[in-house]
């Protein structure tokens, strides 16, 4: 069963063809499920499935977007690289090289964010305003944002 | 995406609760910057880029 409706993957479709120029790679991390839960770890995200069919369905809908998976237990020096220590992680790959990064499902208002982010890392803009591109030229240190949202 | 001095998580909050703990997340958005920095709410994009200027920027000496 599809996450995203028929409807609304038409409409994405004709959106990315619309708004997207450049290319963008979500770079997503995950891992199969384990069948062991281990007391004092953290219990794996209960959205790993649904968190890569949602992005596979996206990928699917534009020949811009490249969807590519790494479990990190197999594939451990992937997720040393790009710095994955949780999952479901998922990295938007265009010319800004990454630097934005989701972990959860972009689900609910977070995925009108999402898609906003896609198109946006495909053609390499940022959608801040002039004023606010100049102001960030002053930003002499560097920044890591961590945005704490829910799906609801 | 402007800056390459930037980079940005977005986390779900539900899924990582041990994150949140650790922020101290009680209501979303909450935006932590540099780990130690942090408002909550959805600031004006002007406020926002004041913040973060803020957090990242080392503090300036004191004018002679």
């Amino acid at each position: 069963m599809a996450i995203i409706s028929a409807v609304d993957q038409e409409t994405l479709r004709e959106r990315f063809a619309r708004e997207m120029e450049g290319d963008v790679t979500i770079l997503h991390f995950t891992k199969a499920p384990s069948r062991l839960l281990i007391p004092g770890h953290q219990p794996d995200s209960p959205y790993l499935q649904q968190t890569e069919q949602l992005l596979r369905e996206v990928a699917d809908l534009s020949e811009h977007i490249t969807l590519e998976i790494h479990d990190v237990r197999q594939e451990p020096e992937a997720a040393e690289r790009w710095a994955i220590e949780r999952v479901p992680a998922t990295i938007l790959v265009g010319p800004p090289e990454g630097r934005l990064r989701f972990f959860g499902i972009p689900a609910g208002y977070e995925f009108a964010a999402f898609v906003d982010d896609l198109i946006a890392a495909a053609n390499g803009q940022s959608r801040l305003s002039e004023a606010s591109r100049e102001s960030l030229e002053g930003l002499r240190g560097d920044a890591h944002i961590q945005v704490f949202v829910t799906p609801t | 995406m402007a800056s390459p001095h930037v980079r940005a998580d977005v986390v779900e909050a539900q899924e990582f609760m041990d994150l949140a703990q650790r922020y101290r997340v009680r209501g979303v958005p909450k935006i932590v910057i540099n780990e130690v920095h942090w408002f909550e709410g959805a600031a004006p994009e002007a406020t926002f880029i004041e913040r973060l200027l803020a957090a990242a920027n080392p503090p300036q000496p004191e004018a002679e």
